[in-house]
């Protein structure tokens, strides 16, 4: 299935990549394609370049999905500490309970500041839209390479940590008890002592805190975590892996994209940016310049402006070579249901919800 | 040398949007440390393969790999940090390996977040013990970097005493002490990439008291046409098929206007600046002859 017709199937769109190659944009004009063939549809962003968040209509001061345009599209942007504290207020019901955690000032410490952090919130942040029921299509961009790895990990981790014989492990068999308990519990005795020692007594006592809130939250936690699991494993989600053809882009695709299948996640598209250099009618560049001297009159100098075209396009010629060769070897290590998406080098990034649309009509 | 030269001190960190190129330009000054005679380590954090895929290894792991000759590189995994850091602590062997071996402390460690950090310092600690000059740490994106060299004051208070406020403390002087460690940023002439520079410059400036080192500027393209040709190119009119031609010289030479306007933008920060070649988007990077150009002493 083309990458375009994946957006008119599924039900949620994983985009991974490498940094700088646009997958923001790609996720946003893969969006408004699907709103624009009449689906309800939710894009959630993650560090939108300014003009982008400009054409979404995103500020950037919170995590809310906001309707784009007259289209049935809404965009979110995640922000780790926004969503933090709201998923926070959701899942506990006691308001006591909420301004433990709040003020707890490990908690403070960690949803600020901590890079994993941004795992757990998008998890949780998408587990929010797919519940909501209320978009036929949520596409989801996910941070560069590395990172993304650990968002897809992320559910299946905390499901294990939250995994009644771990927690057990922690808190003592059966202790429904507090979570002091499990600190003075048998089978992480040593281990909390001399972790106790490393970190003080400060950092013990606000982690017990919070893991005495946390801990009763679990089972939400927990349940909210397999669900999402059961999403991305689910054939109605489809993971495309969005990069570009240079060197380094895709050898860091490369390890995005075998990451994935040692995962066993299926890659259904890929799509390669900046993938040729186009000529005026917007197809590939393949051919030499083959025009006389006169086809490029001026002053003095025009020589040096002959020359320095033919060569130009001698290089963009021999790069698209370079690139289409690139790509193929790239899509050889994939399943032959994988389809490719090329789209061409572009002058300067979209800005308006048209151009946006327009860059996947470019493709091919 | 410089102060700020990425040679003068022996930690040195580099951090960068994604996508702008950090791993080359700290892989490219890895290997000419190395023709200069001395002993570089590369230092990776985190899942990440562009350190494989630049010295072209399989694989480069918690052991040091050398990835070019005299050229090491490791990657910071937390596991084996925690498993080092457990044995160093607990001297019955066999309670040590039971607590290093213990899947649900790993499972507990893997799950809560600062853990990996701390124990990123942990073996940082320990690399700083050892010959390694110099010790090159390639930083994740802009964020990271910032939340990683702001520990110390993250667990301010939280943890008054003991091991990890000692370790905690010890980073916080070296990161203090510009001889012995610098922050290098690495960032491209483009419209973003310059924006996040001057913020995340900015930011450094007033809220971390790291060195900052030598601000690398990768992928300057050239000129399209020499200065000389200027005019006939602006002049110049074309019929028939060259008219495609002459108008993607044209665009060529407006990126490279454009990358100019961007450098220019870069001219307020006050850090010492190297500015870095395009390379070729389909051969691979020649690190050696980068690594010269990225090393080289005399200012731009």
């Amino acid at each position: 299935m083309s990458v375009r017709a994946l957006a008119l199937d599924r039900s949620l769109v994983v985009c991974v990549g490498p940094g700088g190659v646009g997958k923001t944009t790609f996720g946003a004009a893969l969006a408004i394609h699907a709103a624009r063939a009449g689906r309800r549809t939710a894009v959630i962003t993650i560090d939108p370049a300014r003009r982008l968040a400009d054409a979404l209509g995103l500020d950037g001061l919170d995590d809310a999905l906001r309707p784009v345009g007259d289209l049935p599209l809404d965009a979110a942007m995640l922000e780790t500490k926004a969503s933090y504290d709201r998923l926070i207020e959701r899942v506990t019901d006691d308001p006591e309970a909420r301004d433990r955690i709040l003020n707890n000032r490990v908690y403070q410490s960690f949803s600020r500041t901590l890079a994993r952090s941004h795992a757990y919130v998008a998890m949780e942040r998408l587990h929010d839209v797919l519940t909501t029921g209320d978009y036929d299509l949520v596409v989801l961009d996910t941070p560069p390479t590395r990172s993304a790895l650990d968002i897809l990990d992320a559910p299946g981790r905390l499901v294990r940590f939250l995994d009644e014989r771990v927690l057990e492990a922690f808190l003592g068999a059966g202790a429904e008890g507090s979570a002091r308990a499990w600190i003075r519990a048998k089978g992480a005795e040593v281990a909390m002592r001399m972790f106790g020692a490393m970190a003080g007594d400060a950092l013990m006592e606000e982690l017990a805190a919070f893991f005495e809130v946390f801990f009763h939250l679990r089972k939400g936690f927990a349940q909210r975590a397999a669900r999402v699991l059961r999403t991305l494993e689910s054939p109605t989600t489809a993971f495309v892996l969005v990069t570009a053809p240079d060197v380094t882009h895709l050898s860091d695709a490369a390890y995005l994209r075998d990451g994935l299948i040692s995962r066993g996640t299926p890659i259904e598209g890929v799509v390669f940016n900046r993938a040729f250099h186009a000529g005026a009618d917007g197809s590939p560049l393949d051919r030499d310049a083959s025009w006389p001297d006169d086809a490029i009159e001026g002053p003095e100098g025009v020589d040096v402006v002959r020359d320095a075209a033919r060569a130009m396009r001698s290089r963009l010629v021999a790069e698209n070579r370079a690139f289409s060769d690139a790509i193929e070897a790239f899509m050889g290590k994939l399943p032959d249901a994988a389809e490719s998406l090329r789209l061409p080098a572009l002058r300067s990034g979209p800005a308006s919800l048209d151009a946006l649309a327009s860059l996947l009509d470019h493709g091919r | 040398m410089s102060p700020s030269h990425p040679y003068s001190s022996r930690l040195s960190f580099f951090t960068g949007k994604g996508g702008v190129g950090k791993s080359t330009v700290v892989a490219s000054l890895a290997v000419e440390a190395r023709r200069r005679g001395r002993t570089p380590l590369v230092v990776e954090l985190g899942h990440r393969a562009t350190m494989q895929a630049l010295f072209d290894v399989e694989h480069i792991g918690h052991d040091f790999v050398e990835v070019m000759d005299g050229v090491f590189a490791t990657n910071v995994d937390s596991d084996r940090a925690l498993a080092d850091y457990v044995r160093q602590h607990v001297r019955v062997g066999a309670l040590a390996n039971r607590i290093a071996g213990s899947e649900s402390l790993r499972r507990f460690f893997a799950a809560a977040p600062a853990v990996t950090e701390v124990l990123t310092l942990l073996r940082l600690e320990q690399l700083w013990s050892e010959r390694w000059d110099p010790i090159l740490v390639d930083l994740d994106a802009t964020g990271h970097a910032l939340m990683f060299l702001g520990l110390p004051s993250v667990f301010d208070g939280l943890v008054p005493e003991g091991p990890i406020r000692r370790l905690l403390d010890g980073f916080a002087s070296l990161l203090r002490d510009g001889d012995r460690s610098q922050l290098h940023l690495v960032t491209l002439p483009a419209q973003l990439p310059v924006q996040e520079t001057l913020e995340l410059h900015e930011r450094l400036k007033t809220e971390h008291s790291i060195r900052l080192g030598t601000l690398f500027v990768n992928r300057v393209r050239p000129p399209a046409i020499p200065e000389s040709a200027r005019a006939a190119l602006d002049a110049a009119v074309a019929t028939g098929p060259a008219e495609e031609d002459l108008a993607l010289l044209r665009a060529e030479q407006a990126r490279h206007d454009d990358a100019q306007r961007q450098l220019a933008r870069l001219a307020t920060i006050d850090m010492r600046q190297v500015r870095l070649p395009l390379e070729s988007p389909v051969e691979p990077v020649d690190l050696a002859a980068l690594g010269r150009i990225a090393a080289a002493e005399d200012d731009q």
